[in-house]
């Protein structure tokens, strides 16, 4: 078992794999406490049209992907905010349109015939190096942006109206928000596949969510519990021979299940002693 | 009350329409230092529109509100404002302590950001506003492990740490179960004379609470002293009836549960002749409405 640790590419995996939770276990905390899991989910479905893009023009896939991105968040994240009631409805079009945007655009691409599993699920097993370096930079540029606006994104995420009323610039952090959740999507997108996203994003905070004390705990929490499903994962994945990034997925959902059904018992086990309180 | 007479609040000939449909018509209201006023309505007769007017985040189609004689906008940080509690907040991860601190936070110099300051004169500070709103010891509670009367007492708090000269409730007890909803007035009636109170309702049942001034907003704003609800205003709310009529008698049934007003006569809602002694309120009914004078 411990002889995979020998292998270069599998040591490339446990390190995209922690600096992936990095940034989505403090971009998956905002995106949890804020509600925006359908725009995440709507943003990652969308990156398939810059994928798309890229490949219909021969441009590079990583930057045109990551613009295309941010392009559509900025859209989603305007709607949310201006058409609070259409924003679901806005985003599920935007969802959809931007897939196919994407599959037509790859169809149309000649002489070339695109994996869509191994969007769909990633390939956490053929990371380059370089893609390294990119999740790296990112979670700088995330840690950063979090710990320089750490105080206005704890106002905005509890009481919007009263961030509101205290001067705080509501609009420019809710596209912040949306815009470090695009970007980090795009990013997880290479290394656990788009399908896989939504789990690394929620399931972590979730179980983050169940303890922490603060904002900023539930962050380190939930980086704690993804780096846990990573190296899990792939340690599976590796034992049975297969695909990494569903195992990993796998594992997070299991442990999901287990907390759901421990909470359960304990509030069922306190009921009993009080006889009160079923908050 | 009278010796504090500095004016708190004033609202002059405020119209308000959205998209053209008026919402407010020219509502008048003053209030001053020391009062405890209950704005009371029925839901879309446009509570939510004055209290974003009070609060500068809309601005009035004609007519002017001041606060402490200035615009809206300028004081905002003078009001304590209570926003209606949401429940979505319920598993949010934070401390009761760290709420109340939220409070102390301020981005009058950079919108973007805010500043923080968890220095020991605010901790400190925050466990004053905790101790006022009778939550001491409870500092490291997560909020979540509050019952709902108790996290709507730390939202209080926390809008004490602004040195609030006016506070402004949005339906603050609409997640409290009856029993609650009556401690919190009386808790809130207990803040010291200085902080003038609005609490802004739908739910007429709160009438009974300690307030020194009732009003109730249905498009037109009506405004009496004391803390009982006149015909008039319940005119206001509901309407006015035929004698006859079942609601009618609703009304005079609902009136007589406030011993001030005198309605041993048959009911009489009939807006035109209301000057026929059922508007004897508690203390003089110097309401901007001019009927009841």
């Amino acid at each position: 078992m411990w002889q995979m640790l020998s292998f270069d590419f599998m040591q490339y995996a446990i390190l995209a794999g922690i600096l992936a939770s990095i940034a989505c276990g403090i971009v998956g905390s905002l995106v949890v406490v804020n509600r925006m899991v359908f725009l995440a989910g709507g943003v990652a479905h969308a990156a398939y049209g810059g994928v798309g893009l890229a490949f219909f023009f021969g441009l590079p896939v990583l930057p045109c992907t990551v613009g295309f991105s941010l392009g559509a968040s900025m859209l989603m994240a305007g709607i949310s905010l201006r058409y609070k009631e259409k924003a679901d409805t806005a985003i599920g079009v935007l969802w959809a349109a931007g897939m196919a945007f994407g599959i037509i655009l790859l169809d149309l691409t000649p002489g070339y015939n695109v994996d869509l599993m191994s969007f769909l699920f990633g390939s956490i097993l053929a990371v380059p190096v370089q893609d390294l370096w990119l999740m790296a930079a990112l979670d700088v540029l995330v840690i950063a942006a979090t710990c320089y606006l750490y105080p206005g994104l704890l106002l905005l995420s509890f009481d919007r109206e009263f961030a509101r009323v205290r001067g705080l610039s509501v609009t420019f952090l809710h596209c912040l928000m949306v815009g470090m959740a695009a970007l980090t999507v795009v990013m997880i997108i290479r290394v656990v596949g788009l399908i896989l996203v939504i789990a690394l994003l929620t399931i972590p905070p979730f179980m983050a969510q169940r303890n922490a004390r603060s904002l900023a705990g539930m962050m380190i929490r939930a980086i704690g519990w993804s780096i846990m499903f990573c190296l899990g994962g792939l340690a599976i994945s590796y034992q049975f021979d297969i695909t990494s990034g569903a195992s990993i997925i796998a594992v997070a959902a299991v442990c999901f299940f287990i907390a759901m059904l421990v909470d359960a018992a304990r509030r069922a086990f306190l009921n009993r002693r009080t006889g009160e309180k079923t908050v | 009350m009278q010796l504090m007479s500095e004016q708190i609040l004033s609202i002059s000939g405020l119209n308000f329409a959205y998209n053209g449909s008026p919402v407010l018509e020219d509502v008048n209201l003053s209030v001053n230092r020391g009062d405890y006023i209950a704005v009371l309505g029925p839901n879309g007769g446009g509570k939510t529109t004055l209290i974003k007017c009070i609060l500068g985040l809309l601005s009035p189609q004609a007519g002017t509100v001041s606060v402490f004689g200035q615009a809206p906008a300028r004081v905002r940080h003078r009001i304590g404002y209570v926003p209606q509690y949401t429940t979505t907040q319920d598993n949010f991860p934070i401390t009761v302590l760290d709420v109340v601190l939220l409070g102390a936070m301020n981005a009058t110099s950079n919108i973007f950001s805010a500043h923080w300051k968890r220095s020991r004169g605010n901790v400190d500070k925050a466990r004053n506003a905790l101790h006022m709103v009778g939550l001491d010891g409870r500092e490291h509670y997560r909020l979540h492990d509050l019952s709902g009367g108790q996290r709507q007492r730390v939202i209080v708090a926390r809008a004490l740490m602004g040195d609030p000269d006016l506070l402004l409730l949005d339906e603050p007890t609409a997640n409290i179960d009856p029993q609650g909803k009556f401690c919190f007035y009386e808790f809130l009636a207990s803040l010291p004379r200085e902080i003038t109170t609005i609490v802004v309702s739908h739910d007429l049942s709160i009438a009974a609470s300690p307030f020194t001034g009732m009003a109730v907003v249905n498009r037109s704003l009506h405004y009496a002293s004391g803390n009982a609800l006149t015909q008039d205003l319940l005119a206001m709310l509901y309407g006015t009836h035929e004698p006859t009529c079942p609601m009618g008698s609703f009304i005079n049934s609902v009136s007589n549960l406030f011993p001030d007003v005198g309605t041993m006569e048959p009911p009489h809602l009939d807006t035109e002749s209301a000057d026929h002694g059922t508007t004897a309120v508690t203390g003089t009914t110097e309401g901007n409405t001019g009927r009841n004078a």
